[in-house]
């Protein structure tokens, strides 16, 4: 495989406004034994009135910029994964490019997926970037949904927060990814959907389709990548909640300490909660091989292995 | 068919609510300590081993054990 090209580094922008659900849990007629182990999000990142998916996204690409001393012109690709843009035309990765001043040689195009979407771009960019002999490319995700989640829906409203990402791909990666599997059972796809203005989810739907799909998946993308289970340090799914990233687990039969959860004081942030988690994995040299799955919207979904290039056999 | 002790069963084998040997029938699942997550795993074991899917609209006058295991034993009866 080749490691021409990955991940180089990841920034995140997290609002800094939160909202309890522990005040909720009246109203939804839950207790906090359900609100921290099943649900697993106590406080939900939630952006600004002010802030919109261009600026959220805006912001991660500067953060970016200013901690990797990242020259503008060197981008010459930017991506965005979003099914909520502040407008359907232009795209949203064409607005964040012309607020961030890169240069007219960037090519720029949106992708319209969710949970699953991180994942998916990471392959897409990659293969751009290398097909068409291209350098540096920037993939940001930013799915704000609380513009589209209706307060008084359980089913929802206790688990999305918004977040904004930013991941640099190029050559010298601190992670090349691949293989890739993806799939799509669109004949659900309206378990996950936004309908007469706000988002419906039948979340039994869900999670019949991310237990069913997600560990035979695995299974088979391991042993097409010749990597046995043990030898992955860590399995980051996309966040969904506490309880289908714990079923997961135990569906697909892993140590809970390769496990990793990390919603509790976000939330279930869409796109964004991999490379969320992916980001703090970067920092730990321990995590040398890490399995990544994300399911959702669609009902799609995309995993792949992520390794440190002297992982490789 | 099913019966309750098979559904108590599956409970204790999947470490749901107060857990298995301690569930009564006819109580509510919450008072079983068995909630909606715990329903919806329940509900796909059951699927996988009886091949019984129950609609979601039949699922929501599911209250207790003893709901359960009378709508799957509804559509087993009813298979050709």
């Amino acid at each position: 495989m080749s490691v021409a090209n990955g991940i180089v580094d990841i920034a995140a922008y997290v609002p800094d406004a939160r909202v309890s659900n522990r005040t909720l849990m009246q109203r939804f007629d839950i207790d906090e034994s359900f609100l921290e182990g099943k649900i697993g999000v106590i406080n939900r990142a939630v952006k600004g009135p002010e802030e919109t998916t261009t600026s959220m996204a805006l912001a991660a690409l500067e953060k970016l910029i200013g901690q990797r001393g990242l020259d503008r012109s060197s981008i010459d690709a930017l991506v965005v994964v979003t099914q909520n843009p502040d407008t359907t035309m232009p795209h949203t990765a064409a607005l964040v490019h012309g607020l961030a001043g890169l240069a007219e040689s960037c090519a720029t195009f949106d992708i319209s997926l969710g949970c699953s979407g991180y994942v998916c771009g990471l392959s897409v960019l990659q293969s751009f970037l290398a097909s068409n002999g291209l350098g540096h490319g920037v993939l940001l995700t930013c799915d704000p949904y609380s513009k589209i989640v209706d307060p008084d829906d359980k089913n929802t409203a206790l688990l999305f927060g918004d977040a904004a990402t930013a991941t640099l791909i190029g050559p010298d990666p601190a992670f090349a990814c691949g293989p890739f599997s993806f799939g799509t059972r669109g004949q659900a796809a309206s378990a996950l959907e936004f309908r007469d203005g706000r988002l419906h989810m039948n979340g039994r739907e869900v999670f019949n389709f991310a237990a069913k799909v997600v560990p035979a998946d695995m299974d088979r993308l391991l042993a097409r990548a010749g990597v046995a289970r043990e030898d992955v340090d860590c399995f980051i799914f996309h966040q969904g909640s506490r309880f289908i990233v714990e079923s997961l687990a135990r569906y697909a039969r892993l140590p809970t300490n390769k496990i990793r959860l990390g919603l509790e004081q976000v939330g279930n942030t869409v796109s964004s909660s991999i490379p969320l988690l992916l980001a703090e994995e970067l920092a730990n040299p321990a995590s040398r091989t890490i399995f990544m799955s994300g399911f959702g919207v669609g009902l799609a979904w995309a995993s792949c292995l992520c390794r440190r290039p002297g992982a490789f056999a | 068919m099913i019966d309750q002790g098979y559904v108590i069963e599956l409970l204790r084998e999947l470490e749901l609510g107060s857990s298995g040997s301690g569930a009564e029938a006819a109580r509510s699942f919450r008072d079983n300590g068995i909630d909606s997550l715990d329903v919806m795993t329940l509900l796909l074991a059951l699927e996988e081993r009886t091949g019984v899917k129950l609609g979601d609209e039949e699922v929501a006058t599911i209250g207790s054990i003893g709901d359960l295991v009378a709508a799957v034993n509804r559509r087993l009866a009813a298979r050709p």
